[in-house]
C-alpha cells in the first residue's frame, strides 16, 4: 500500500496542432499522445492503482475546429532524459498534423501547465464582411466600454456575464490579405473566456452577422504570469 | 478531382473526424503514380468499419503493391449524408478525397446482412449507377467480399463480381490481370468475362435463374460456357507465410474495437450447427506460436496501443493457447499492455489465465451458453455441459468478478417451452453458485445478465433449411423467459425481433429480394442494424410494393432437395454432410470437434490445416 514515492522527472512539450488534426477532440488527443509516448519508448511514469495511467497532463483544451501553434503537454518520466532527445523521439513517431516544437525540463516543483496558465493568445482570420478600417474604428471604443455583456455558458445554462475583465488585449493585425485580429484572453482554472464568444461580441458591436464557421482561429500562445508580465508557458520553465 | 468539404459542414455534423482520414499509419501515395485505384468501402459508419480486421488486412495487403493504391470510404451518418447531398458532395476516399466514381474498383466488404441499403446508398451518393446493368465504360467495377458474399444473390443485380473466400489468395492475380487489361485498352465487360477463369470469383450476369410457381428456384444455370457451374471458395493454406500487416491503422477517434488485433487462426474446430462462420471458414488453419509473438510485437510497436486483442472464432482452441497467453503477458507486462480475449470457451477457461489478465487490468466476462437445456445444446452441437458452465462461473466468482453475462438464442430448431424456461433456470443456478462462496469474501451483490438473441438460420449451416420464427413468435418466447426469471440478481435482455426477422430474409434471400432492398433504400432505409434508425414499417411497405414475400425466405421450412439460392457457391463442405448434421440435430446427437475425430465434411480437400494436423504429428 505505502509504496515509497518514486522520483519523477518533469518535462514540458510544446507542440502545434495543424489543420489535419482540427477535428480531434481534447480527449482523443490525449489518447493520441499516450500512444505516441509508448511508440517513442519514452520511460513515462505511471500512476499506482488498479488502472495505472500515464503521468501526463495538458494545457487548456483547444476548441474543436481550431488549430494551434502553441499547445503544451507535461509529462513525468521515470528516468532522466535529455529534453532534445525526448522531442526527437516524439517527432520520429508522431502523427501527421502534430508538430513537436520543443521539449524543456521542468523543475521538480513546477506546477502543471494547466495550474500555471493565466491567458491564451489567439489569432482570428475574419470573414470578408469585416475590413481593416472597421477594426481600426471599432476595437478601441469596444474595449473602452465599461462592461461588455455576453451570454456565457456555465455548467448547464447560459448566463449574461461581463467579459470585459477577461479580455486582456485585442489588436488589429490585418496584413493586407484580409481582416485579422489578435486576442489575449483569460484562461485557467479560475477565469477563462472563449475566443469565438469574444469575436462574436465584437461582431455584434460592429453590427455584423457572425458565423463562427467562417472564421479561422489559431491559438498562438499560452501564458503564465511572472511579476505582472505574461510569459509563454515554456519560457524559463526549468527555473520555475 | 479532389473534394473539399467546407468547415461549415464538418463543424455541424457529429464526429467530423469520421470524414477526414489522416490516421496513424495511413498509406500515402501519389494517385497519378499508380496503375490501379482501389476503394475499399465499409457500408457502415466509420467507427464500426475501422474495427474490421478484414479491412486492416486487405488495406495493407493491397497497398504493399506499388501499382495499386487502396483507399477507404465509409457510409456517412445521416446528418452527414444530408449535408453532402445538399451541397452535391459525393462519397470520397479518406486518403486523397477522390470521389468513388473515379476509382477502378469500388469494393465493399459485407460483414452482416443489414448493411445492404448502405451499399446502395453509397453507390448512389457517388454517382455510380446502382444496377450493374446500367453501368458503362467509365464506371468503376463494383465488387463484394466478406462473409455475406457467400450468399451473393440478394445483391446480385447491383454488384459486378463477388469474391468468395480470403482476399490474400487471388487479389494479386486480379490486380495484375486488370493492369494488363487496362494497358491494352480492354473494356469493362471483357474484364468481367476474363474473371470467369479466376477461382473464387462469381460474376452474376453470367447466370440465369428460373422460378417455380410456388416461389422455389426451378433452375440456376450459367449462360456462358466459360462460367463455372459452381464457384469454389479460395482460402489461404499456410497461415505462417501469408501476408499479415506489420502495423494497423490507428483511428484518431475512439472506435468499437479500440486496439490492435492479432489473428490466431482461421476457421473453427467446433461445428456449432447454427454458426455460419464455423462452416464457411473450414478447415482450421493456425499460425505458429513464433509467428504470433513476432506479429504481436510488431503491431504494438507500430501503434503504441496498450491492449492487444487475440481473435479467432474460438480463441482458447488455439493449440498453444496457454503458452501464447502467458508468453505475451510476460513480454508485455512492463509496458502495461493488456490482453483482450474475446470468444474464450467456458470449458477451457483457466483460473490461472484469468488472474494473470487481472494483474494488468480487469476485463469483462461473457459466457456463450447459447441454449437453456442440455438437450438443445446437443441439438446445436454446442459441446458444453451445464457443469462446464457452472464451474466456469464459480471460477469467475472466486476470481473477484461480480458480474457475468450469459448469451442465449431463442427460436432454435426443435426448441420447446422447457428449453426456454431453461434459460431462466440456468441463470438462477449461476446466481446460486455465487452465494456458495462464503459471504465475507463476497460482500457485494452479484449481477447475472442473461441476453437472448433471435436465431437466424444462415446459409451453409445444417439449419439452412429451417423455418425461422416470426417476430411475433420471438416476442412471445422472450416474454415466457422473462416470466420465469424470479431472482432480482438476474437482468434479462432480449434483442429486437423485427430486426432479426428481416435479417432472416436477407440471409437466405435470392435475386428477387434485391428489388425489395432497392425499394427500401428508395423509401429512406439506411443503417438498418442501428435500432434508432431502423424502419421496419418501411421495409414491410417495400416487400408489399415489390411483391416479395418475406415469409417465403424466412419462415418456410425448405426441403433437402430444393435448389437453394446459394447452391452455386461451394465452401468445400458437402451438402450431404450438412444434411447428416441436420438429421443428427433432430436426434440431439452431437458431432465431435475436428481435433477429436474427423467427420469427413469435405474441407480436407483444401489440403491444409487441422485436417492434416495428426498426419503431421505422426510423421514426427
Amino acid at each position: 500500500m505505502n509504496q515509497p514515492k518514486k522520483i519523477r522527472f518533469k518535462y514540458r512539450i510544446k507542440y502545434a496542432k495543424g489543420p489535419e488534426m482540427r477535428f480531434v477532440s481534447h480527449l482523443d488527443l490525449m489518447r493520441l499522445f499516450q500512444r505516441a509516448v509508448r511508440r517513442a519508448g519514452i520511460p513515462i511514469g505511471y500512476s499506482h492503482g488498479f488502472n495505472p495511467h500515464q503521468l501526463m497532463s495538458f494545457g487548456n483544451p483547444l476548441s474543436l475546429g481550431m488549430t494551434s501553434v502553441a499547445e503544451y503537454c507535461d509529462m513525468e518520466l521515470e528516468k532522466e532524459m535529455d529534453a532534445d532527445e525526448i522531442a526527437d523521439r516524439l517527432r520520429a513517431v508522431m502523427n501527421d498534423g502534430i508538430e513537436i516544437i520543443r521539449a524543456a525540463r521542468l523543475s521538480q516543483t513546477a506546477m502543471t501547465a494547466m495550474a500555471d496558465l493565466r491567458a491564451c493568445e489567439y489569432e482570428a482570420v475574419l470573414d470578408e464582411s469585416v475590413t481593416d478600417e472597421m477594426l481600426d474604428k471599432s476595437i478601441k471604443p469596444f474595449l473602452e466600454q465599461k462592461e461588455i455583456l455576453a451570454m456565457k455558458k456555465t455548467k448547464s445554462f447560459f448566463k449574461e456575464t461581463d467579459i470585459r475583465p477577461d479580455i486582456f488585449a485585442i489588436e488589429n493585425v490585418s496584413d493586407g490579405k484580409g481582416a485579422k485580429i489578435k486576442l489575449i484572453l483569460a484562461a485557467g482554472s479560475t477565469r477563462s473566456l472563449r475566443a469565438d464568444l469574444t469575436v462574436q461580441t465584437l461582431y455584434d458591436y460592429m453590427g455584423v452577422d457572425f458565423d463562427k464557421y467562417r472564421i479561422k482561429f489559431v491559438r498562438t500562445e499560452m501564458y503564465r504570469e511572472i511579476d505582472g508580465e505574461f510569459v509563454p508557458l515554456d519560457r524559463e520553465a526549468a527555473t520555475a | 478531382m479532389k473534394i473539399t468539404v467546407p468547415d461549415e459542414i464538418l463543424m455541424k455534423v457529429e464526429k467530423p473526424a469520421r470524414y477526414i482520414g489522416n490516421e496513424l499509419n495511413m498509406v500515402k501515395k501519389d494517385p497519378n503514380a499508380v496503375d490501379i485505384r482501389f476503394a475499399f468501402c465499409f457500408p457502415d459508419v466509420y467507427e464500426v468499419g475501422m474495427s474490421c480486421l478484414g479491412l486492416q488486412i486487405l488495406y495493407f495487403f493491397l497497398n504493399r503493391r506499388e501499382d495499386t493504391y487502396c483507399e477507404r470510404a465509409f457510409a456517412p451518418w445521416p446528418d452527414m449524408e444530408e449535408a453532402m447531398r445538399k451541397n452535391n458532395i459525393p462519397i470520397y476516399s479518406l486518403e486523397t478525397f477522390t470521389p468513388l466514381n473515379e476509382f477502378d474498383f469500388v469494393a465493399f466488404t459485407l460483414q452482416y446482412e443489414m448493411c445492404y441499403t448502405n451499399l446502395i446508398n453509397m453507390l448512389d451518393m457517388s454517382g455510380i449507377p446502382v444496377y450493374a446493368k446500367d453501368r458503362g465504360e467509365n464506371d468503376p467495377i463494383i465488387l463484394c467480399g466478406g462473409s455475406c458474399a457467400y450468399n451473393p444473390e440478394p445483391l446480385a443485380d447491383f454488384v459486378d463480381f463477388f469474391y468468395i473466400g480470403e482476399g490474400e489468395v487471388e487479389y494479386d492475380r486480379i490486380m495484375e490481370m486488370y493492369r494488363e487489361h487496362k494497358k491494352n485498352g480492354g473494356t469493362r465487360s471483357e474484364f468481367l468475362y476474363k474473371l470467369l477463369d479466376v477461382p473464387g470469383i462469381y460474376v452474376p450476369k453470367y447466370y440465369d435463374v428460373e422460378y417455380k410457381e410456388n416461389g422455389e428456384i426451378a433452375s440456376f444455370t450459367p449462360n456462358d460456357p466459360r462460367a463455372p457451374k459452381t464457384v469454389k471458395k479460395v482460402i489461404v493454406k499456410d497461415m505462417d507465410n501469408v501476408y499479415y500487416p506489420p502495423k494497423m491503422l490507428v483511428p484518431l477517434i475512439e472506435t468499437v474495437h479500440d486496439r490492435v488485433t492479432l489473428e490466431l487462426f482461421r476457421g473453427c474446430i467446433r461445428g456449432c450447427r447454427f454458426c455460419q462462420a464455423g462452416f464457411i471458414y473450414r478447415p482450421v488453419r493456425e499460425k505458429d506460436y513464433q509467428t504470433l509473438i513476432k506479429q504481436a510485437h510488431s503491431l504494438i510497436d507500430a501503434s503504441g496501443d496498450d491492449e492487444i486483442s487475440l481473435v479467432s472464432l474460438s480463441t482458447s482452441d488455439y493449440t498453444c493457447f496457454h503458452d501464447l497467453a502467458n508468453g505475451l503477458l510476460e513480454d508485455f507486462a512492463k509496458d502495461k499492455v493488456n490482453l483482450s480475449l474475446p470468444s474464450l470457451r467456458i470449458d477451457s477457461f483457466s483460473l490461472d489465465l484469468m488472474e494473470k489478465i487481472q494483474e494488468v487490468r480487469k476485463s469483462s466476462l461473457t459466457f456463450a451458453a447459447e441454449a437453456g437445456t442440455q438437450r438443445l445444446r446437443n441439438v446445436i452441437n454446442k459441446n458444453l455441459t451445464e457443469e462446464d458452465i457452472l464451474k466456469g462461473c464459480t471460477l469467475a466468482f472466486s476470481g473477484s468478478w461480480e458480474r457475468v453475462k450469459l448469451y442465449f438464442m431463442i427460436g432454435l430448431p426443435t426448441e420447446t417451452e422447457e428449453d426456454l424456461i431453461g434459460i431462466a433456470d440456468l441463470s438462477a443456478k449461476v446466481v446460486d453458485k455465487y452465494y456458495e462462496i462464503p459471504r465475507e469474501k463476497k460482500p457485494r451483490p452479484v449481477t447475472v445478465v442473461a441476453s437472448s438473441s433471435c436465431f437466424v438460420p444462415k446459409p451453409f449451416t445444417p439449419f439452412q433449411w429451417d423455418a425461422q420464427d416470426t417476430y411475433q413468435q420471438f416476442a412471445e418466447k422472450a416474454k415466457l423467459v422473462k416470466s420465469h426469471i424470479a431472482r432480482k440478481q438476474i437482468k434479462y435482455n432480449y434483442h429486437d425481433a423485427k430486426l432479426s426477422s428481416l435479417e432472416g430474409v436477407m440471409a437466405r434471400g435470392d435475386r428477387r429480394v434485391g428489388k425489395a432492398i432497392y425499394k427500401a433504400w428508395e423509401k429512406g432505409c439506411r443503417f438498418d442494424s442501428w435500432s434508432e434508425i431502423f424502419r421496419f414499417d418501411k421495409w414491410m411497405e417495400a416487400f408489399e410494393e415489390t411483391g416479395v414475400d418475406p415469409a417465403l425466405y424466412a419462415n418456410r421450412k425448405r426441403s433437402f432437395d430444393e435448389i437453394l439460392p446459394w447452391d452455386h457457391i461451394s465452401i468445400g463442405v458437402s451438402k450431404q454432410f450438412m444434411i447428416n448434421e441436420r438429421l443428427k440435430a433432430e436426434q440431439a446427437v452431437t458431432t465431435p470437434n475436428c481435433r477429436e475425430e474427423c467427420s469427413h465434411c469435405g474441407a480436407a480437400a483444401f489440403g491444409g490445416g487441422v485436417c492434416f494436423e495428426s498426419a503431421k504429428e505422426n510423421k514426427i
